[in-house]
């Protein structure tokens, strides 16, 4: 009985193989692994900000990923002139560049604090846009606002280590970071899968070995399965008000995915890994996601699909 | 008096800082003061901490692939031993002998187990074991969840099965914490899209549900260390991920090093205010906990005896405050800035000087 079904399963992998045309990755080496991190947020004196280890524990993914032979070390961006211009689609306005950084490699993380900033996440930066931007944040958007549109160049999997990058509140905007509504329906490009947490994330120094088995994982299961296994959280259990009684705070990981069917959707965030990536989505029909039922962080009510 | 001069030194740079800051931070020293656990400062208390009763075999001796096979219904999990690092001794010798022992354990040097390894089966799964940090992580693409199909698995039923496995791959039971687990449901969304968003009724299914057992030492929790799996439609393992380095004390330091409630108190604050500026602490949590040496804040990996150590020690733990510092909570959908939460590891020893532990503790 396990048997056959195995089978099953293998003969439905190897069905979607067909249908949606997985891409050569087998034998690929030059797909491109980027990280975009902010540690220092204080010494940039222009937003403000609380500082980070971010890259100790994103490193660790980085480093990870290149001991595949998939993916290439592409970039790693740490503090530096961060700004929108590196995450903002130039159709969103003047001065955006995504083509030419976050959207030109195949699996990027951004590490950066986050905002739930009415549907939709919004990432703070290091320095203000040139011209466009006076808040020092990134948007992703929401019906006819933002500047994070990705997929249309190349991305296809993007990780946010960022608080609010996935509430729950806000999964019914997503959809909309993974394509550019105005080179998308031209091109066909879009975004796979993202993933991000609903409310607050923890960063401790210590913890790369988290994002190092995040990506071990992704390369033999699928992103969705490495990310919800491994970013989850139950251990920060402290006391907040002196009552010597510990609160306790999780770590709430969400993975999204979008495709032009509902079938193909589950298909796609049920199979895809760092090594077997599939055609970009040719439209967005249906959307879906892995959540961690009630799963409680701080600065959030506990994940409900109440919500969306 | 020469041998008190560079612990003075060195608690002098601790409080400085923290004197400045603090009063850069007024209400930041209260907030820090009010919930630092009871046993801070007191030597007591943190000494009995330093003998704790230590569980025996340790997971890297008890470890036995028989038996985890067994408990992950995974029969034909093989050792790639190409993908093996050899230890530390074997490295040493030459490579062909290094090279022919992968293949053959009796050219090996005797008690050199293989180290970080990998073990795989035909069908894709794999079993990845870092031994030195008691890392190993179980995941089967076999077992993920396919389709829509939902999981009637029962948590109780869910984190036996969980707890069976640790006990399999050598977790000591005297240190799970089976009064702290926590299991929580995967569940899949999906929906529909039309032009302007989500249509119809979302499908939402229970898709895996993962439970997650911490550690415990002396009724303390060990920071970082924890067991957890993803429990399949089938009730079998998913994906198993266990962080269960081999407990031991630091050894070199001992009650009478123990810092006063205020020199932790100090630290404490210096480290939240350098990160963050005092109008975004939005509140700091502590508890105590063993954290292992090279978490700590200020490593004390030199407490780990001698130099000749090359720091193994550092796997070792001690007790010390883990603190969290929030940011001031934001309204929903308010578009007010979330800050990550910052977790550190605050010593709650004196960092060891190379003269011997005589007289008392510079205050």
């Amino acid at each position: 009985m396990n048997r056959s079904r195995y089978f099953l399963a293998y003969g439905l992998l190897m069905g979607c193989t067909l249908v949606f045309g997985y891409r050569s990755s087998a034998f690929a080496t030059h797909l491109e692994a980027q990280m975009y991190a902010i540690d220092n947020f204080q010494a940039s004196g222009v937003c403000q900000g609380a500082d980070r280890c971010w890259t100790n524990m994103i490193d660790d993914w980085y480093n990870e990923m290149d001991d595949h032979g998939f993916y290439t070390r592409d970039r790693r961006l740490v503090d530096d002139s961060l700004s929108p211009a590196f995450f903002c689609d130039p159709d969103s306005g003047a001065n955006c560049f995504d083509h030419l950084w976050i959207d030109e490699g195949e699996a990027a993380f951004i590490a950066t604090h986050g905002f739930d900033s009415g549907g939709h996440w919004r990432g703070l930066m290091r320095f203000q846009g040139p011209t466009n931007d006076a808040n020092c944040s990134i948007d992703a958007p929401e019906a006819g606002s933002g500047e994070l549109f990705l997929g249309d160049n190349d991305l296809e999997f993007l990780h946010l280590s960022s608080c609010n990058s996935m509430d729950d509140d806000n999964l019914g905007n997503t959809w909309r970071l993974f394509q550019d509504p105005v080179d998308s329906p031209q091109n066909g490009k879009r975004l796979h899968q993202a993933n991000g947490f609903h409310g607050v994330m923890f960063i401790f120094c210590n913890w790369g070995f988290r994002y190092e088995d995040f990506a071990a994982d992704a390369f033999a299961v699928s992103i969705k399965d490495a990310w919800m296994s491994n970013m989850y959280v139950a251990s920060v259990s402290v006391d907040t008000d002196g009552d010597n009684v510990n609160e306790t705070y999780e770590q709430c990981p969400v993975a999204y995915a979008v495709a032009p069917t509902f079938n193909e959707c589950l298909s796609r965030i049920q199979n895809e890994r760092y090594n077997l990536i599939m055609s970009d989505p040719a439209s967005i029909g249906a959307v879906c996601a892995y959540f961690v039922n009630g799963c409680d962080p701080f600065g959030d009510a506990p994940f409900s699909l109440e919500n969306p | 008096m020469k041998r008190f001069l560079l612990p003075i030194v060195l608690l002098g740079l601790c409080l400085f800082p923290a004197i400045v800051l603090g009063q850069t931070c007024p209400s930041l020293p209260a907030m820090v003061d009010l919930v630092l656990p009871p046993q801070v400062g007191d030597s007591a208390a943190l000494g009995t901490l330093l003998q704790p009763a230590i569980a025996s075999p340790q997971l890297s001796d008890a470890f036995n692939l028989s038996r985890v096979r067994a408990a992950l219904e995974d029969l034909t999990l093989r050792l790639d031993s190409s993908s093996c690092d050899p230890p530390d001794a074997e490295r040493r010798r030459p490579l062909l002998l290094q090279f022919l022992g992968r293949f053959l354990p009796l050219l090996r040097l005797q008690g050199s187990n293989l180290e970080n390894c990998t073990y795989r089966n035909l069908t894709g799964s794999e079993l990845r074991t870092k031994g030195k940090d008691g890392r190993y992580a179980y995941v089967n693409p076999a077992r993920s969840h396919q389709g829509t199909q939902a999981n009637a698995i029962d948590q109780r039923t869910a984190a036996n099965k969980t707890l069976q496995a640790l006990l399999a791959l050598g977790v000591p039971q005297a240190e799970i914490d089976v009064d702290s687990q926590v299991v929580r449901d995967v569940n899949l969304y999906a929906q529909n899209l039309g032009a302007s968003g989500p249509i119809g009724q979302p499908t939402i299914v229970r898709a895996e549900v993962h439970p997650l057992f911490h550690r415990r030492v002396a009724d303390t929790l060990v920071w970082d260390s924890f067991g957890r799996a993803a429990i399949d439609v089938q009730g079998r393992i998913a994906r198993l991920h266990v962080r269960w380095p081999d407990f031991c004390i630091a050894p070199g330091v001992s009650a009478n090093e123990t810092l006063t409630r205020q020199q932790v108190l100090n630290a404490v604050v210096a480290r939240v205010a350098a990160n963050n500026p005092c109008e975004l602490i939005g509140r700091v949590g502590a508890r105590l906990a063993y954290v292992a040496v090279d978490q700590l804040d200020q490593p004390l990996s030199a407490a780990a005896g001698t130099e000749d150590d090359e720091g193994e020690n550092d796997a070792c733990f001690l007790p010390a405050v883990m603190i969290a510092v929030f940011g001031p909570e934001a309204a929903e959908n308010s578009g007010q800035l979330s800050l990550g939460g910052e977790l550190v590891a605050i010593p709650l020893f004196a960092p060891p000087t190379n003269e011997p532990p005589t007289g008392p503790i510079p205050q």
